[in-house]
C-alpha cells in the first residue's frame, strides 16, 4: 500500500513498483506473475537510488516541451532468459537525440501495460526526466503503430533500438506500417527484446493525441489486487475503479493451437482456448488468442473483441493468469473492459479492431 | 513395502506403508546418521526384509544449512554440522551488467549465497541463436584465478542454455580441467525458461554440495543398515522421487520436497487422482491441487522460503487471498467453507481438507527426548488405528460429503507423500514450428524423451506414462513460437497386486470399521468378508504395533510367525 | 436460394438428406433432431449473411465464414438462434471447440469433405423440389438396375443408392444377399419388405430394407426403389438358371468351395468360424448369393446316382436332360453334378417345425430318378455345410442300396440301414472277383437258381424247410441244389466262408446290370420306365427251365434271349414281374 492514498499521484517511487507491476499486469495479461522480476528489482534499485519519478499530466508540461515514448518491444520470455544490462534504455534515448540533434526533456511509456509500464521508469531515473501520464495505446498491442498518436497523424519515427548485447540500431521509413516490420525483425535477431524510443513529438502534439491518465489508473487497479480478498469482492472493486465487467467463471478444458491461419508478420499465432462456465448458464466461453486476447465469444455469440481490454483472473489465487502458462484445469474469471474511446472510431477500429488481427467482424460495440 | 523418512529441523521421522496403509509411524529425536538409523530401525521393526524402497525428505536439511549459516557448530547430534559453500556465480551474456541491482541475483538469499559474481562474454538467444562468442581467454583467466583462490563451487548460468547448452559445457570443462575437485553446477541440468531461476538453483545446488554429501551420505549408511535391500531414493519439490546416487549431483532438487509429497499423500489416503487439498499451514490454511495423482507444480518459489526457483515446486496458495502472504489466518473449517464455494459443480474436483492431526508439521512434535520408547507408541496408535473415512484398503466408508472429505492422517502427510513419490521427469523447452504437423512432430519427440528421461529416473520399463501436457504459445514472440512442457511418471517397481494403490477403485461404502480391537480380531479370525491378504494385512499391523512397543516386543513375532509376508511387498 | 415448401407428405428432412440425400457421406459431428424440416438453403461466405435466416434453412458455410474455429462457433450461434435445420461445414474448419459447441446448443452440425460450394449446388435442386429431386434418383437408380444382371449386383446397387438404409433379400426367411444388417433393424428404424415374385407369380422371395426413423420422406421412395429392383431380381435369378451348361461349371466351383470350408471348418474368407454370431452385416457367401443355396440349417441331402455308373463327372448332356426334369418339378432345389452323379438337397431352417421334405418332394424327385432309371439315395437331416456334406455321404450309400431296387428306386438312408453297406461295395469287382473265386459256378447253367437257393437258405439262417417254402420248393429239392453248391465251390455251410459267400451272392442277384463277360444280359435302357411306375422289382431271369415257384407268373421266355423277351413283354404291357 502506497502512502500516497488516494490522492492525486505525483511521483513514483520505489515502494510504487508493486502496485505498479500489479496494475500493469491487469491490463495485459500476457505475462504471469511471475515475469519480469529482475526488471522489477532494477527498477526498484534504481527508484531507491535516484529517488521518485514526477508523475506530470501532459497539459502540466509546456507545449513545446520534447517527448519521446519509451518501451520495450520483444517478449518478456525473451527478456527473462536475456536480462538487461543496463544501459539500453539511455542508448535508445540517446540514439533519438543524436538522430533528432535534440535532448529529449520527458518520456512517456509506449503503452502502459505489461513490462512497459515500468521500463520507461528505468531511463527517467537515470535521465532524470520526468515520466509523463499519458500513454500511446492504453492497453498492450503487438505492433508499434497501434497508438492513439499513430491515428492522429504522428510519425512513428525515427525509433532507435538497443538490445541486450550493445547492437542499437535506427530505423526510418515512410510509414508507420513498413517501420514496425523491420524494427520487428531486426529485434528478433538482436536476442528478442530491445529497447526502444519512438514517436519523437511536442507536448502539445502528445496532449492532442495520447492517452492520458493511463499510468495512475495502472496503480489505482493495483492497489485493489493487492489489496486481496475473495475472489469477487477483487472483481467488484477493480470494476469500480476501472470500469471493467465479469463474462463469466469457468474452468478451462481446451488449449488448442494454430486455430487460425498462421500469419508471418504478426508476432505469435493463434491459439483458442476453451473454457466451461461453471454455474449460471454453463455457456461454453471461446477464448481467440494471439499474444493477448482477441475474442469472447459465449456459446458462439461474440461478447467482447479487441480493443477491449480482456483479462483473466485466477479464481483460486487471485492473480492475474498469464497467457503463456495458461494450461488446462485452472479456474479463471474472464474480465472486460472498454479501451480509450478513439479505438471504437472507425479509424481505431481500422487499425486495431479485429479485422487487423484477421478476425472478419463487426465489433459488439459497434454493432449494438 | 515403502518407508518414507525425514531429517528434519527437530529430528527425524519415518513412516512405514504397506500400499497406501500406515503399518508404523516412529520419530527420534536428533540428527545424522545414528538418528536415521534408529528411528529407521524402529519403524521397519521385523519387516525390514521386506521393504522394496525407502524415500529420503532431506530438503529441510538442506534449507536448513542454507538459512541458518550462522550457526553455531552442530546442531546436537555430534555429527560435524556442514555449511554451505560460498559459491562463485559465473554468469555467461553478451554484456556485463552495469548496475548493481543487475549484476546480482534479484533474490537476496541467493545472492546471500555467492561469494563473488563474474560474467563471461558469451551466450545465446531464447531460440539457441549465438549473439556473442565464448571468450576463451577470458574463461582460461577465470579458471586461474580460481585455481589461485581456492574456490570450491562455481555455478555457471548463460543465457539460452537451455537452447544451446554449449557455452556452459565448454566453460564447466575449462574451470574442471583447472581446478579439479571443483564442483560445478550448469544452469542447463535445471530447466525453465528464465535466467534467474536457473541461476538460482544453480547457485543453491553449488552451494549445497558438501552439506548434501554429508546428508545423504547419512541417508544413505543409515539404509543400509536397516534395509540393505531396498532402493534408495531422495523425495523431490516437484513430487517425484530420484536415486539418491543422482540426487547427490543435484541436491537442489530435494529442496521443498515435503510439500509437494504432503499433496501427494492426501490424495492417495483419500483415494483421488484429482482433487484439492487443503493444509493446515502456520498462518492459515493452504491449499494445493492434485491432477492426474501428481502435486500441481510450477517453477516457483519454494514453500516456507520464498524463494525462486526455476525447478518445479507445489503451488500452494492461501485461500482466499490475492497473493501469496496476505493470507487471513482462518483456521482449516473457516478456509475449508471457502474453498467449498464453487464445489458442487459437474467439472470442479473434490475437496480434502486435512485436519491438523499429531502427525502433521503445523503442530510442532511432541516432546523429544527420552521418548524413543513412547513416542512411537503414540504415533503408532495414530498409525494403526482406524482412519476415519478413508483407506478402503481396511473396508472403512469413504465419508464424502458435497464433494469435500475430512483427512485426518494416521502420520505425517508429509511422510506418507514421500514414501509414495514415483520416479518423476519433466521437460520445458521452447520450440519454433511451422504448422501443425510439425508440432505434432516437436510434441512426439518431447514425449519420447520425457518417457526416456523417466526411465532414467527409475521407473520400471514400460510404466512410464505422460501426466501432464501444456502447449502454449509465446506471446510477442515470432509466430510459430511455443512453450513445450511435459511431464511423465512412472512405477518405482514391477506393478504388483500388492503395491498398486488402486485410487479410484473400492470407493463403495462398505462395513462401517470399527476400532483397533476388531482390526486385530478381523486379522487373527479372518473373518469380515476381507481377503487373505488384507486379513494378513491386519495381523501384521498387530505385530508392527507389538514391535514397536519396544524392542522386547519382538520375541512376540515368533507367534505370528506364520503371518509373516512372504515375498515381495 | 429460396424455395416454395412442398406439400407436407412430401417434406424433405435432414435425416433424409443424410440417408438417402445429397448429403450421404458427410460426417455428422452432431445431430440433434433428424426429423426436422428442410426448407430452405443458404450459402454464406459470410457472416453476416447469416443474420438473415429463416427458419428451418440448411446453411454451408464456406470462405470467410468457415475460415476458423472461432468463425464456425458465430456461425454455430447465428444459426442456433435462428432455428436453423443443419450446418454444414467443411471439415477442415472444424476444431474441438466447435463440436463442443454444437452438442452444448444442440444444433445439427455436419463435415464434408468436397467443396462446399458444391455441396451447396447439389443440395439445391433437392431442398427446392424435393419431389422432383427423388423422382429424379429414381429414374437414376431404374436405370443402373436395369444394367445388373447378377443378383448380387441388383442388391449392390441398392446399397450403394440407399447408403444408409442396408437392403437385403430373403428366400424363404434366409438371407441370400445383400447386408445382414438388414435383418437387425436396432433401435430407430423399421422395417420396409416388399415381395418378389417368382417365376409363376406366386412369391419367390422378399427384400427387406431398415429405414430409420421418422421417415416421412422416404416413406414413399425406397419402397418405390425396392419394386423396381423387383424385374432386375427376377431376370437374374432367371438367367442364371436358363444357362446351364455355364451354370454347371459354377455350381461345381461353388460346391468345391462349400466341401472345402466345411471340411477345414473355415468361414468363406478363409477365416475360422467366428465363435458367436457372424458379423452382423456381412454378405451371405457366394453360392448363396449368385445361385441360391442355402446351407446354413437343417440340409437332407438327395443323391442321384448316374445310371451309366460312371466314375467322373456324369456325361454334360446326361446332366442338361436331368436338369430339365429337375427345373420343371423341383426348380427351388439346387442341382450339383458331382462325381458319379447329381446331389440335390433340401434345406430348412434350424428348428423350424416339419420332419423333412414333404411327401409330394419326395415323389416328384422318384420320378425324375425314374424317368433316367437312376437310382436316388436321401440322407439324414445334418446342420449346417459340415452337415449337408455327410448328408450327402449316407445318401450315397443309400443311393447305392437304392441301385437294388432298379431303376428309379429310392432309399432313405435310415430305411437302407445295413443294406447301404453293401451298397457301398463295388459291384463290379465283387463280380469278376466272384467269377474267379467261384469258377465252377460261373459257367454252370442253372448258376442263378443255386444262387437263388443258397441266399434263399441263409437268409433263414440255414432253415431248409423255411427257404423251401419260400422258393416254393420241395426241400429235398433244397437239399440237392445246396450240395449241387457245395460241389461248387460256394460253402455256405463253412462259418469263415460264409460271409463273403453271402456277398458275392448277393451281388450275383440279377439285378439289371450286366456282369463282364455276360453278353446275355443288357440293362434297359433310359427311358423306357414308365413314369409313375412303382419301383422296379428285381427282374427274374431265368435260362431255361421252368420258373421256379413263388415268382409271379413269367411269361413264357423264349430261349436264349431273356433280356429281348422281357423287354417285349414289357413293351406289350404285360405287368412287370414281381419277385
Amino acid at each position: 500500500m502506497t502512502a500516497r492514498g488516494a490522492g492525486p499521484v505525483r511521483a513514483i517511487g520505489a515502494e510504487d513498483v508493486p502496485t505498479l507491476w500489479a496494475g500493469a499486469q491487469f491490463y495485459a495479461p500476457a505475462f504471469g506473475e511471475d515475469g519480469a522480476e529482475g526488471l522489477r528489482e532494477w527498477v526498484t534499485a534504481l527508484l531507491a537510488e535516484h529517488g521518485p519519478v514526477p508523475l506530470v499530466r501532459a497539459e502540466a508540461l509546456p507545449p513545446d516541451t520534447r517527448c519521446a515514448a519509451l518501451g520495450l518491444v520483444g517478449s518478456g520470455t525473451a527478456l527473462a532468459e536475456l536480462p538487461p544490462v543496463g544501459d539500453e534504455f539511455t542508448t535508445a534515448l540517446s540514439g533519438i537525440e543524436r538522430r533528432l540533434g535534440q535532448r529529449v526533456e520527458a518520456v512517456f511509456p509506449l503503452a502502459a501495460a505489461a513490462l512497459n509500464a515500468l521500463t520507461p521508469l528505468v531511463a527517467a531515473c537515470l535521465r532524470g526526466l520526468p515520466l509523463i501520464d499519458s500513454d500511446g495505446m492504453g492497453r498492450v498491442f503487438p505492433l508499434v503503430q497501434y497508438t492513439s498518436l499513430h491515428l492522429a497523424g504522428l510519425p512513428v519515427g525515427p525509433v532507435c533500438a538497443a538490445g541486450p548485447a550493445g547492437e542499437s540500431l535506427t530505423v526510418e521509413a515512410a510509414s508507420a506500417d513498413r517501420v514496425e516490420t523491420m524494427l520487428r525483425a531486426q529485434v528478433h535477431l538482436m536476442g528478442g527484446w530491445a529497447a526502444t524510443a519512438s514517436y519523437p513529438c511536442a507536448a502539445a502534439e502528445l496532449r492532442r493525441a495520447g492517452l492520458h491518465g493511463t499510468v495512475s489508473r495502472l496503480l489505482a487497479a493495483g492497489r485493489v489486487l493487492l489489496a486481496g480478498g475473495p475472489v469477487d469482492r477483487v472483481v467488484s472493486q477493480l470494476s469500480a475503479v476501472t470500469g471493467c465487467r465479469s463474462v463469466g467463471r469457468g474452468r478451462v478444458v481446451e488449449v488448442e493451437q494454430l486455430t487460425r491461419p498462421m500469419e508471418w508478420a504478426q508476432p505469435a499465432h493463434a491459439s483458442t482456448v476453451l473454457v466451461a462456465e461453471s454455474g449460471g448458464a454453463g455457456r461454453l466461453l471461446q477464448l481467440e488468442l494471439q499474444n493477448d486476447i482477441l475474442l469472447v465469444l459465449a456459446d458462439g455469440a461474440l461478447t467482447a473483441a479487441v480493443p477491449d481490454v480482456i483479462c483473466l483472473l485466477d479464481a483460486v489465487r487471485g492473480g492475474v493468469v498469464g497467457l503463456d502458462s495458461l494450461g488446462g484445469g485452472e479456474v479463471v474469471e474472464v474480465l472486460v473492459m472498454p479501451a480509450a474511446p478513439v479505438w471504437y472510431s472507425p479509424a481505431g477500429l481500422a487499425l486495431a479492431g479485429p479485422r487487423a488481427f484477421g478476425l472478419p467482424v463487426e465489433h459488439p460495440r459497434v454493432a449494438r | 513395502m515403502r518407508v518414507g523418512a525425514r531429517w528434519g529441523p527437530d529430528g527425524c521421522s519415518a513412516v512405514l506403508l504397506s500400499g497406501s496403509r500406515v503399518l508404523a509411524a516412529a520419530r527420534a529425536p536428533g540428527r545424522g546418521r545414528a538418528a536415521l538409523t534408529r528411528v529407521l530401525a524402529e519403524v521397519c521393526g521385523a519387516h525390514a526384509a521386506a521393504v522394496r524402497h525407502v524415500t529420503f525428505d532431506v530438503g529441510p536439511a538442506l534449507l536448513a544449512a542454507v538459512r541458518e549459516p550462522a550457526d553455531g557448530p552442530g546442531h546436537g547430534s555430534g555429527e560435524g554440522a556442514a555449511r554451505t559453500v560460498p559459491v562463485v556465480a559465473v554468469r555467461i551474456a553478451p554484456r556485463p551488467a552495469r548496475h548493481p541491482a543487475l549484476a546480482r541475483h534479484p533474490s537476496a538469499p541467493i545472492a546471500g549465497l555467492v561469494a563473488r559474481s563474474v560474467t563471461l562474454p558469451g551466450g545465446h538467444d531464447l531460440l539457441g541463436r549465438e549473439l556473442a562468442a565464448l571468450d576463451e581467454a577470458r574463461v582460461g583467466e577465470l579458471a586461474r584465478e580460481l585455481a589461485a583462490t581456492g574456490a570450491r563451487a562455481v555455478a555457471v548460468a548463460g543465457c539460452g542454455s537451455l537452447a544451446a547448452p554449449a557455452h556452459e559445457r565448454t566453460v564447466g570443462e575449462r574451470l574442471l580441467a583447472a581446478v579439479p575437485g571443483l564442483r560445478i553446477s550448469l544452469s542447463h541440468e535445471f530447466g525453465g525458461q528464465d535466467l534467474a531461476g536457473r541461476e538460482a538453483s544453480a547457485v543453491l545446488n553449488a552451494a549445497l554440495a558438501d552439506v548434501a554429501e554429508e546428508v545423504l551420505d547419512a541417508c544413505e549408511a543409515a539404509a543400509g543398515r536397516v534395509v540393505p535391500r531396498a532402493q534408495h531414493g531422495v523425495a523431490r519439490g516437484d513430487g517425484g522421487r530420484t536415486p539418491l546416487a543422482r540426487a547427490r549431483t543435484l541436491p537442489v532438487v530435494a529442496v521443498g520436497a515435503a510439500e509437494a509429497a504432503a499433496l501427494l499423500g492426501a490424495a492417495r489416503l483419500a483415494g483421488r487422482e484429482r482433487c484439492r487439498v487443503l493444509l493446515p499451514g502456520p498462518e492459515g490454511a493452504l491449499l494445493g491441487e492434485v491432477r492426474n495423482g501428481v502435486p500441481l507444480v510450477r517453477p516457483g518459489r519454494v514453500p516456507g522460503w520464498g524463494v525462486r526457483l526455476s525447478v518445479p515446486m507445489a503451488i500452494l496458495s492461501a485461500k482466499g487471498t490475492a497473493l501469496d502472504g496476505a493470507g487471513g489466518g482462518a483456521d482449516s473449517a473457516d478456509a475449508g467453507a471457502e474453498a467449498g464455494d464453487g464445489d458442487g459443480d459437474g467439472g470442479e474436483p473434490p475437496l480434502v481438507v486435512v485436519a491438523a492431526g499429531n502427525g502433521h508439521p503445523a503442530r510442532p512434535a511432541p516432546a523429544a527426548g527420552p521418548d524413543a520408547a513412547t513416542g512411537p507408541v503414540s504415533d503408532a496408535g495414530a498409525a494403526t488405528g482406524p482412519v476415519s473415512g478413508l483407506d478402503p484398503r481396511a473396508g472403512h466408508r469413504v465419508a464424502w460429503r458435497d464433494g469435500r472429505v475430512s483427512l485426518s492422517p494416521p502420520a505425517d502427510l508429509a511422510l506418507i507423500g514421500t514414501a509414495l513419490c514415483p520416479p518423476m521427469a519433466w521437460v520445458d523447452e521452447v520450440v519454433q514450428v511451422k504448422d501443425a504437423r510439425e508440432l505434432a512432430a516437436v510434441r512426439r519427440d518431447a514425449e519420447e524423451r520425457t518417457i526416456a528421461m523417466v526411465t532414467a529416473q527409475g521407473a520400471a520399463p514400460g510404466s512410464a506414462r505422460l501426466v501432464e501436457t501444456t502447449v502454449v504459445a509465446l506471446p510477442f514472440s515470432p509466430a510459430g513460437t511455443m512453450r513445450v512442457h511435459l511431464r511423465a511418471v512412472g512405477d518405482a517397481e514391477p506393478w504388483t497386486a500388492d503395491e498398486a494403490a488402486a485410487p479410484d477403485a473400492a470407493r463403495d461404502a462398505a462395513p462401517d470399521g470399527s476400532g483397533a480391537g476388531d482390526e486385530r480380531v478381523a486379522g487373527r479370525s479372518g473373518v469380515g468378508g476381507q481377503r487373505a491378504r488384507e486379513a494378513r494385512e491386519a495381523g501384521e499391523a498387530g505385530v508392527a504395533r507389538r514391535a514397536g512397543e519396544g524392542r522386547g516386543a519382538r520375541a512376540a513375532e515368533g507367534a505370528h510367525g506364520g503371518r509373516r509376508p512372504r515375498g515381495s511387498r | 436460394m429460396r424455395a416454395h415448401p412442398t406439400g407436407p407428405r412430401a417434406r424433405l428432412t435432414v435425416a433424409e438428406m443424410l440417408t438417402v440425400g445429397a448429403l450421404r457421406g458427410a460426417e455428422e459431428v452432431f445431430l440433434a433432431d433428424g426429423g426436422g424440416p428442410v426448407e430452405h438453403l443458404v450459402l454464406a461466405g459470410e457472416l453476416p449473411r447469416l443474420r438473415e435466416l429463416a427458419p428451418d434453412t440448411v446453411v454451408v458455410l464456406h470462405g470467410e465464414a468457415a475460415s476458423g474455429g472461432w468463425s464456425l462457433a458465430s456461425a454455430l450461434h447465428m444459426a442456433w438462434e435462428r432455428h436453423a435445420a443443419a450446418v454444414v461445414t467443411p471439415r477442415v474448419a472444424l476444431s474441438r471447440s466447435a463440436a463442443l459447441l454444437a452438442r452444448r446448443l444442440g444444433i445439427t452440425v455436419l463435415a464434408v469433405d468436397r467443396d462446399p460450394v458444391e455441396v451447396a449446388l447439389a443440395l439445391a435442386a433437392e431442398v427446392a423440389r424435393p419431389e422432383a429431386e427423388r423422382a429424379r434418383r429414381v429414374a437414376a437408380c431404374a436405370e443402373l438396375l436395369a444394367r445388373e444382371s447378377t443378383v448380387r449386383g441388383v442388391l449392390s446397387v441398392l446399397n450403394a443408392e440407399l447408403a444408409g438404409v442396408p437392403v437385403a433379400l430373403l428366400v424363404d426367411g434366409g438371407l441370400v444377399a445383400g447386408r445382414a444388417a438388414a435383418l437387425r433393424p436396432g433401435r430407430g428404424r423399421t422395417d420396409v419388405r416388399v415381395d418378389v415374385p417368382g417365376p409363376g407369380g406366386r412369391r419367390w422371395a422378399e427384400l427387406v430394407a431398415a429405414v430409420p426413423e421418422p421417415s416421412d420422406g422416404y416413406a414413399e421412395y425406397v419402397p418405390t426403389l425396392l419394386r423396381l429392383a423387383r424385374a432386375p431380381l427376377l431376370a437374374a435369378s432367371a438367367r442364371g438358371r436358363i444357362e446351364t451348361a455355364r451354370r454347371t461349371a459354377r455350381e461345381q466351383a461353388a460346391f468345391r468351395l462349400l466341401r472345402e470350408s466345411a471340411e477345414h471348418g473355415r468361414s468363406v474368407d478363409g477365416e475360422p468360424p467366428s465363435a458367436g454370431a457372424a458379423p452382423p452385416d456381412r454378405e451371405p457367401p457366394v453360392w448363396t448369393s449368385e445361385l441360391g443355396w442355402r446351407v446354413e440349417g437343417v440340409n437332407m441331402a438327395v443323391w442321384i446316382a448316374d445310371p451309366a455308373g460312371a466314375q467322373g463327372s456324369p456325361a454334360p448332356e446326361r446332366t442338361t436332360m436331368v436338369r430339365a426334369a429337375w427345373a420343371e418339378r423341383l426348380p427351388d432345389l439346387p442341382l450339383v453334378a458331382d462325381q458319379g452323379g447329381w446331389l440335390s438337397w433340401w434345406n430348412q431352417p434350424r428348428g423350424a417345425p416339419g420332419g423333412g421334405p414333404p411327401k409330394r418332394l419326395r415323389a416328384l424327385v422318384g420320378d425324375v430318378a425314374r424317368a433316367h432309371g437312376a437310382a436316388v439315395g436321401v440322407g439324414s437331416p445334418l446342420p449346417g455345410a459340415a452337415g449337408l456334406l455327410r448328408s450327402l455321404r449316407e445318401a450315397r450309400l443309400a443311393a447305392g442300396a437304392a441301385a437294388a431296387d432298379g431303376p428309379g428306386g429310392v432309399r432313405e438312408f435310415g430305411d437302407a440301414g445295413v443294406a447301404a453297406a453293401l451298397a457301398a461295395l463295388p459291384v463290379d469287382r465283387l463280380v469278376a472277383v466272384a467269377d474267379l473265386v467261384f469258377p465252377a459256378l460261373a459257367g454252370v447253367r442253372d448258376r442263378e437258381q443255386i444262387v437263388r437257393t443258397v441266399l434263399a437258405v441263409l437268409d433263414h439262417g440255414g432253415s431248409l424247410h423255411q427257404a423251401a417254402t419260400r422258393l416254393g420248393v420241395h426241400r429235398n429239392t433244397v437239399l440237392a441244389r445246396l450240395k449241387r453248391a457245395q460241389e461248387l465251390g460256394l460253402a455256405y455251410d463253412d462259418p469263415a466262408g460264409r460271409s463273403p459267400c453271402t456277398c458275392c451272392a448277393t451281388r450275383w442277384r440279377p439285378t439289371g446290370r450286366a456282369t463282364p463277360g455276360s453278353r446275355r444280359r443288357r440293362r434297359p435302357p433310359p427311358g423306357r420306365a414308365r413314369l409313375g411306375s412303382r419301383p422296379a422289382s428285381r427282374a427274374v431271369w431265368r435260362r431255361g427251365g421252368r420258373p421256379t415257384a413263388g415268382v409271379t407268373a413269367v411269361p413264357r421266355a423264349r430261349p436264349a434271349r431273356a433280356g429281348w423277351g422281357v423287354s417285349r413283354r414289357r413293351r406289350t404291357g404285360a405287368a412287370p414281374p414281381r419277385g
